[in-house]
């Protein structure tokens, strides 16, 4: 199946749980999304959930001049992206709780 | 520290900046701002390879934004592009000529703009206790007023509520209306002032000719300047109608022909005629049409002298008090 568009619907949850780890600007965000499994994941696309969060007041941000280039866009968790977060990982748990029972009975 | 791009990642910058030209100034600025670090840490080969091509990258970036894509987004519409040229133009100008210095003035004295219109428009002697408006003809209502609307044009601008700003949008529109129809339409000509109107009938004396200047003089004999009203407070003219329109029509002129006769009338401090100041200036014309100053009338004064009393038929006034006011 096409995975692009399971990707959009956890990449939410994805740089939730990547900025949960602690502040980061956004090509660190991508690299670790990479890193994480993310293969496929565009950085627009990140860069564009980035700005969703963050106008939806889940994300903090801070311009931090950098010594190797042009200033970075820190972003981290605020309470409303902690909670958010927390609210993703219960659905996901369930979602893919109930796939995997799904896929588990159509093996058998 | 900042660095500069390299012209290729500049291009890409700017084209994924064109590319969201409708977005507004500051949230296109934040986009800018972490592709263009992001843009540092990757070599030119590797630009358009990761990211795609700038219209690739903007068509991703607004979809997963969950920004509402229009059919233009490659190539945005006159207005959105129009709209973006003047948000940039507007932010230039603010950088170019520290516009943000006169922002103070300017929210002081809107408040006091808006009060002073308003006089002007219901308060035919508003501005007679310039710069103070008067309101009702007080002008402590005029300064309580002043207060208040100056301290509701920093209220305002002080708030980051959307409705706050709205009203302070609000306000500096209105005031501008204030300012610019202040200076289309200025101060209240002299006899507006003192007057609802003006005689259109000329002074006629005893005999039936027309008083064409009037002289007072204190019980002295000295002769003094005065400015006549009836008693309804209207200004006493006493020249023909055309001659004082032709002295409002022409602010500058020093001297006004009228029938076959000129005078130079007496203005204020804004240059408007007092029509009423009198005797007023006149003169005629010669056998060679040049102006010749009227002379005030030859009256014999009484003198009083200290050792003579006056006989009880026909009394002397020996007061200078005024038989008015």
């Amino acid at each position: 199946m096409d995975s692009t568009q399971l990707l959009k619907g956890v990449l939410d949850t994805a740089v939730l749980a990547v900025l949960s780890r602690g502040r980061t600007y956004g090509y660190d965000l991508v690299r670790q999304l990479r890193a994480g499994g993310f293969d496929e994941v565009g950085d627009a696309s990140v860069y564009g959930t980035l700005r969703r969060l963050f106008g939806g007041g889940y994300l903090t941000s801070e311009v931090v001049p950098s010594e190797e280039g042009p200033a970075r866009k820190y972003y981290g968790l605020n309470r409303a992206g902690v909670d958010l977060l927390d609210r993703s990982k219960k659905t996901w748990h369930d979602f893919a709780g109930v796939m995997n029972h799904l896929l588990e009975g159509e093996e058998e | 520290m900042s660095i500069t791009l390299s012209p290729s990642k500049a291009a890409y910058l700017a084209k994924v900046a064109e590319g969201l030209a409708d977005l507004p100034v500051e949230d296109r600025e934040e986009v800018v701002q972490d592709l263009e670090a992001h843009l540092a840490e990757l070599d030119d080969d590797e630009v358009e390879a990761t990211l795609g091509p700038p219209e690739v990258f903007v068509a991703e970036f607004r979809q997963s934004a969950g920004l509402v894509e229009s059919e233009t987004v490659s190539t945005p519409g006159i207005v959105e592009r129009l709209r973006a040229r003047l948000e940039e133009w507007s932010a230039r100008l603010s950088e170019m000529t520290h516009w943000q210095s006169f922002r103070p003035v300017w929210l002081w004295a809107r408040g006091w703009l808006l009060v002073s219109a308003w006089s002007l428009l219901y308060d035919i002697e508003g501005f007679s206790r310039f710069p103070i408006p008067s309101i009702g003809g007080s002008s402590l209502t005029g300064l309580v007023l002043v207060v208040g609307a100056t301290l509701l044009s920093l209220w305002l601008d002080a708030g980051t509520q959307q409705a706050r700003s709205i009203g302070s949008v609000v306000f500096s529109v209105a005031a501008g209306w204030a300012l610019v129809g202040m200076l289309l339409n200025p101060l209240p000509t002299y006899a507006e002032l003192h007057g609802e109107e003006i005689y259109i009938d000329r002074l006629t004396g005893p005999d039936g000719s027309w008083v064409e200047n009037i002289y007072a003089y204190t019980l002295e004999g000295e002769q003094v300047d005065v400015l006549l009203f009836d008693q309804s407070g209207r200004p006493l003219l006493s020249l023909p109608t055309h001659a004082y329109e032709e002295a409002e029509f022409a602010p500058n002129a020093e001297v006004i022909h009228y029938d076959s006769r000129a005078v130079a009338f007496a203005r204020d401090q804004f240059g408007r005629v007092i029509p009423n100041l009198y005797p007023l200036q006149l003169s005629t014309y010669d056998e060679i049409g040049r102006l010749v100053p009227m002379p005030p009338p030859s009256l014999g004064f009484p003198t009083i002298e200290e050792d003579e009393a006056p006989d009880d038929e026909n009394p002397v006034p020996t007061t200078t008090t005024p038989p008015f006011g």
